[in-house]
């Protein structure tokens, strides 16, 4: 695949997602579901992700197929997980119904420590793999 | 290694929708700046990239213009790279054939991979034949490694030779065996002429079948076979050029062919290059005088200079008494033309071959308009005039001319 096909494939998906998002934007306006927060994040993620691709990728260069197939399973899919899952794990956090205090303030730092421990534990096992 | 402008933003915007979302009390935005900030740890927690090891590797590293050199590069991967872009820059005057300059590939861990160009050479010239750019990125893209590799191999494309079958000789031999006949007469193959025996002289020179038509003793004379100096002077101060082709790149095909030509006649040739330095190749014979030229001659690029160059400046050894002088210049700068007024004073034989520059100042002729053009023209003919009534023979070499038809004409002018 050449580069300049690269990048109208990305840019013509990211304005195609992009219409879909406006659209159901429309539609539901602000009667939008809490529940597709995250969907909605995890898209926006990917537009830009495909806008970033679109750009970065030089029309002169031949993209081989394994570094295609890798950016689809090794970058575009992996940020929609994580950043759905971010947004969802948010979203429950949000949920818990908490009282104000010290108490509070430290169990969220807590779990926020935990959070990047995890992740970068996660992180570091993709990586050896 | 650095990070992708993604990270900055990708932070900014995480950074901003969580003070957003905690200042409106809005969950939602709290939650989409979450899918902003998890990526961007996840990406920053996973393992840097790693460069692959790289080697290059040329099939040849000397070969006459118009050939075609491989190019393999050796990608060996130590971790995964999903992303891997390489990039070929080659020097402006090489051609690649076929495969991409620019390639993204994607390595796996331990995976070796060999990437082969093909470079066609249509010039002359001695180069770094390609710098070679890797950048790698992580999995997420938000980090990169950059490496530029520049081969230590210097390519060296030597200049196409003519076979030229008739050269100018000079009018003066050295006493050193040569294919050229000399004109005192002496020991030798070529018949100079016949004459009465003079007392004292050998028998066994004596011409029996003259001798027996003529009735008194005759002995042949012969002429020594004997070897001349030559200097191929390159005016290297001004050219001529459209994008394709310059009169140096001629100039400098001529002075390969020429020299090549010499010595294979068994002289001694060398080499005065008048250009921002002045510099020369001491004359000698044999094959490697040959390359040490043809060596000296891929240096060879125009210079742009306002330094006053003087014939003064060469040691008396490079322009041994009675040497030729071939001079290959398109008569651009009048510095060359008082230097080879210089040399005929101080007598050698000079003789020009010029490199005519019309056909690319065709752009020249249409911005300077009609009138100055003519003025050039004129005093371009009033400098051939001059140089002709000091003793130098010049020629013109056309475009579309070998370089054999200028100096089979120096040779018939002789």
């Amino acid at each position: 695949m050449s580069g300049k096909q690269f990048r109208l494939a990305a840019g013509v998906t990211a304005l195609a997602l992009v219409a879909v998002l406006g659209a159901l934007a429309l539609v539901h306006g602000r009667d939008a579901p809490d529940w597709s927060i995250p969907l909605f994040a995890a898209a926006v993620l990917i537009v830009c992700e495909l806008a970033a691709l679109s750009r970065a990728t030089k029309p002169d260069a031949a993209v081989e197929r394994p570094a295609v197939t890798a950016v689809l399973l090794g970058r575009l899919l992996p940020v929609a997980l994580l950043a759905f899952g971010g947004a969802s794990v948010a979203l429950l956090a949000a949920a818990v119904p908490v009282r104000h205090g010290l108490a509070t303030g430290l169990l969220g730092a807590v779990a926020a420590a935990a959070l990047f421990l995890l992740v970068a534990a996660v992180a570091r096992r993709g990586g050896e793999a | 290694m650095t990070f992708e402008r993604r990270a900055v933003v990708w932070f900014v915007v995480a950074s901003a929708g969580l003070l957003a979302g905690l200042a409106t009390a809005q969950p939602a935005l709290s939650a989409v700046a979450a899918g902003f900030l998890v990526p961007l740890l996840y990406g920053l927690a996973s393992r840097p990239p790693r460069l692959p090891e790289a080697t290059v590797r040329l099939s040849a590293d000397r070969l006459i213009e118009g050939g075609r050199v491989e190019l393999a590069l050796t990608l060996a991967a130590v971790d995964a790279c999903p992303w891997l872009d390489v990039e070929l820059q080659l020097a402006d005057r090489l051609v690649a054939d076929g495969a991409p300059m620019r390639r993204v590939l994607a390595l796996d861990a331990g995976e070796t991979r060999t990437l082969e160009y093909s470079i066609e050479c249509p010039r002359w010239g001695a180069f770094r034949v390609a710098s070679i750019r890797l950048s790698a990125c992580d999995r997420l893209h938000l980090r990169r490694a950059e490496l530029s590799i520049e081969p230590a191999t210097t390519l060296r494309v030597y200049p196409s030779v003519d076979r030229l079958r008739r050269l100018a000789g000079p009018r003066a031999t050295r006493p050193a065996t040569g294919s050229r006949p000399s004109a005192a007469a002496g020991e030798g193959i070529e018949f100079a002429e016949l004459r009465f025996l003079a007392p004292g002289e050998r028998a066994r020179r004596v011409n029996w079948r003259a001798t027996a038509a003529r009735g008194r003793l005759l002995v042949t004379d012969r002429l020594p076979e004997r070897s001349s100096d030559v200097v191929v002077f390159l005016d290297a101060l001004g050219a001529a050029a459209t994008n394709a082709e310059s009169t140096l790149d001629r100039a400098v095909r001529a002075a390969a062919s020429l020299t090549e030509a010499y010595l294979r006649r068994r002289d001694r040739v060398g080499l005065l290059r008048f250009g921002g330095d002045l510099e020369w190749i001491i004359p000698g014979s044999g094959t490697r005088q040959q390359y040490r030229i043809a060596d000296a001659l891929l240096e060879s690029e125009v210079a742009r200079t306002y330094r006053w160059r003087d014939t003064a400046l060469i040691p008396r050894r490079i322009l041994p008494p009675q040497s030729l002088i071939v001079a290959l210049t398109p008569l651009l700068d009048w510095r060359v033309t008082r230097a080879l007024l210089n040399l005929r004073r101080r007598g050698y034989e000079v003789s020009i071959v010029e490199v005519d520059p019309l056909p690319y100042l065709a752009d020249a002729e249409a911005a300077a308009g009609p009138i100055a053009w003519r003025t050039w023209l004129l005093e371009r003919d009033a400098v051939r005039t001059q140089l002709a009534a000091a003793g130098i023979t010049l020629v013109s070499w056309r475009r579309e001319q070998p370089i054999a038809a200028p100096v089979e004409a120096l040779a018939a002018t002789r």
